[in-house]
């Protein structure tokens, strides 16, 4: 090996005998093979991206599965990232400013998939979402158009334990006030401080608290527009109605355990797995949690709908879908999301057995779905989701959905978090509901 | 002659990547806040200043300004104290000096994320390792993230637990360039410790402690990910400070331009009073004696 000495030419080889001239084009060479690879590797055959935000081991493997399985009969490769709901959007967002859109995903709000539709960047699916019957409100058109593959509702159900209902000899509420007091019957205090919470209902400004928190106010016939996308949520009688919503959510907030201001969607579910809480709200994805963590636990609950003060009954959600990206690679996006809703819709439904809650309702009469044996233990509350998307009694709405048809403005709502903060001035600030109200109303009107 | 062109090509170099990975995103952030931009991918509208006025109108800005001050501030005050104070301890000799020397500086290495995980842990109000202990002494604990003073108080505890170290570390460089003979020469004329410290220790510092404190100045009013992490900047905005607003902002609302001009003006608001700071502590002592 020579010693490079400055200045001197007939010591130019440095490490490893390698001259600055060889370095130099070797250097080259790398960084030029490494810059052609992608094209290289396209000229071979089809690449898909995928952005999947469905987690669960379970998902993400009846994902890959279906993805090898396309590659090995088309050729088409499919790559898979998978990341968290929370940050799925930002994700899918940069990717199109990057210059490198993803050509799926996977969402999980309207606000989202509207975003993109606004933008411009998605793929009608309308051919594909139209060959099936849905569920109450699956099918959603924006503009004419379908712009998501649905497969589940992701209701916000009240779960509540039987055992201790029995224990306590208390009934399905029918009504807010029948709720309150079952969850002050089932508080369990330590000193000043909520040991055992009669019931969750979260409180933070993220999307947890906007797709879980509001079953009792649209229980109470609250509406956010009128039918020419007025701001009514501070108007007449609708105004008192949220009123009321408001008086029970800080009487419920009572009987919460602490921490409700930073709870996630994960805990919504831990805190009842874990007896924490007597009630909670969340999807079917409680089931499998519970059947994963506390199997005892997992016979002794049950569900229903938001109730409101005079009756009414209702349900919050949140669809998930499938979208296509506007890319060159787009007819090849629709051929393999085709390809997956006709051969592996099932399989993907049975990854999240419980939380998959079927839009499309051919699936009911799926027999391979109907017989997984976690869905055979737990029909009756398969069957309890099922009328609840079959049955007018129960409302069926979300704060992205809001107003008279689908639109960005509540979706505007529903990402600022309005609504969570009028939770949180009455519920942290003690604000006298109609202020908190009054407030909400003008910053909505300020947003749209 | 040839390595003078070395110099410069490398100069040159750096200059281009650093202005490609700082001056073009600070310029794109800047040229964003004189737009209105709806979406990620959404059309661009130029509205001037409106950013600007919408932002310094919100009282949510100012909310969120005077609260990052207030985090600023005590964070900053504590790290010192306590960074200067564990500094002294570590620079006497003693037994193991060196392994607790080492230890010490162990929470600056621990990424902000598993730092706020570990003290969401410990605080949990229902599951968490301090209700736990505190339940064993028959005394319950209060839920910190419902309160504005026991939210903001976490923020900067959990800051002062992560970046004393970084304190320490300068600090303790600092008093090894002090040299000996002035302590000596101090105490044969009778200074006690607390003499010492104020008229050898402290100006001995003065240099490091300048710049310590313009850099956690810097990078504690700019903190982000710890407030996001934590609290998100609740309950009711009592976290909120600028950076968070700007994100929220930018990533929650879709309100680009809205969001870059708050990260503007919190950028030359920043940059204001650092340089008020220096007018006022050069860095320089030659400068400071004049």
């Amino acid at each position: 090996m020579g010693i490079y000495i400055p200045g001197d030419k007939k010591a130019g080889t440095g490490l490893f005998g390698l001259t600055r001239r060889n370095f130099l084009v070797s250097s080259a060479a790398v960084i030029g093979t490494g810059l052609a690879a992608p094209a290289v590797r396209a000229q071979s055959g089809v690449t898909l991206r995928f952005l999947n935000n469905e987690t669960s081991a379970a998902s993400q493997a009846a994902l890959r599965n279906a993805c090898d399985e396309y590659e090995a009969k088309t050729g088409v490769k499919i790559i898979i990232d998978s990341s968290p709901i929370s940050g799925s959007m930002e994700k899918a967002m940069a990717a199109i400013n990057g210059g490198q859109p993803y050509d799926l995903m996977t969402a999980s709000f309207i606000a989202t998939v509207l975003e993109f539709v606004h933008a411009g960047v998605l793929v009608p699916l309308t051919d594909m979402v139209k060959r099936y019957d849905w569920g109450r409100g699956a099918a959603w058109d924006y503009e004419g158009e379908n712009w998501y593959y649905p497969f589940d509702y992701n209701l916000v159900m009240n779960y509540y334990r039987k055992d201790l209902y029995a224990e306590k000899g208390l009934k399905i509420p029918e009504t807010s006030d029948q709720f309150l007091e079952n969850c002050r019957a089932l508080t369990v205090l330590d000193g000043s401080n909520v040991d055992v919470g009669g019931c969750v209902v979260p409180l933070a400004s993220d999307s947890a608290t906007n797709w879980a928190a509001f079953g009792n106010m649209f229980a109470e016939g609250v509406e956010l527009f009128d039918g020419d996308w007025n701001v009514v949520l501070d108007q007449g009688e609708n105004a008192d109605r949220a009123k009321r919503f408001l008086d029970l959510y800080a009487e419920l907030y009572k009987t919460m355990p602490p921490g409700m201001n930073t709870v996630s969607f994960a805990q919504l579910m831990s805190l009842f797995a874990t007896g924490k809480s007597a009630h909670t709200l969340y999807s079917g994805r409680l089931v499998e949690a519970l059947e994963a963590t506390n199997p005892e636990l997992a016979d002794k609950y049950g569900v229903f709908a938001s109730p409101g003060s005079s009756g009414g009954k209702a349900l919050s959600y949140a669809f998930d879908g499938f979208c296509v990206f506007k890319t060159p690679q787009s007819e090849e996006a629709l051929k393999f999301l085709q390809w997956f809703v006709d051969e592996h819709y099932v399989d993907w439904l049975l990854s999240a057995w419980m939380n998959n809650h079927p839009a499309r309702m051919d699936i009911y009469e799926n027999e391979r779905w109907k017989s997984h044996p976690m869905i055979q233990k737990h029909w009756e509350t398969m069957m309890t989701m099922k009328s609840f998307i079959e049955s007018d009694d129960v409302v069926i709405k979300a704060i992205d959905t809001s107003g008279p048809s689908i639109d960005i403005r509540p979706c505007t709502v529903f990402n600022a978090n309005v609504m969570p903060e009028m939770l949180q001035q009455k519920a942290l600030g003690n604000a006298p509901s109609a202020d908190c109200i009054a407030a909400a109303a003008q910053r909505i009107r300020s947003l749209i | 002659m040839a390595q003078d062109w070395r110099i410069v090509t490398l100069f040159i170099g750096s200059i281009l990547v650093l202005g490609a990975i700082i001056g073009g995103p600070l310029v794109y952030a800047i040229m964003l806040s004189f737009y209105s931009a709806k979406s990620f991918v959404g059309e661009l509208q130029w509205v001037g200043l409106a950013n600007y006025a919408k932002a310094i109108q919100d009282p949510l800005f100012w909310q969120s300004f005077a609260n990052g001050l207030m985090i600023a501030l005590s964070a900053i005050f504590l790290q010192v104290v306590l960074g200067v104070g564990i500094a002294l301890v570590l620079n006497r000799r003693f037994f193991g000096q060196s392994v607790v020397r080492a230890v010490s500086i162990l929470p600056y290495f621990l990424p902000t994320v598993v730092a706020c995980l570990i003290a969401q842990w410990i605080l949990d109000p229902n599951y968490g390792l301090l209700k736990s202990l505190l339940a064993s002494f028959g005394i319950g604990i209060a839920d910190w993230s419902s309160q504005a003073f026991t939210a903001r108080g976490t923020i900067v505890l959990v800051s002062v637990w992560l970046w004393t170290p970084f304190v320490v570390t300068c600090v303790l460089a600092g008093l090894q360039t002090i040299p000996t003979q002035l302590y000596e020469a101090a105490r044969v004329d009778g200074a006690g410790p607390w003499r010492q410290f104020w008229h050898i220790t402290l100006p001995g510092l003065r240099s490091v402690l300048v710049v310590v404190i313009l850099l956690r100045g810097i990078w504690m009013f700019n903190k982000f990910d710890l407030i996001w992490l934590l609290t998100k900047g609740g309950p009711l905005n009592q976290t909120e400070t600028l950076p968070t607003l700007a994100y929220r902002k930018s990533f929650l609302e879709f309100n680009l331009g809205g969001g870059a001009a708050v990260a503007t003006i919190s950028f030359l608001i920043l940059a204001g009073v650092m340089l008020i700071y220096l007018r006022l502590f050069p860095i320089d002592d030659t400068k400071q004696e004049r």
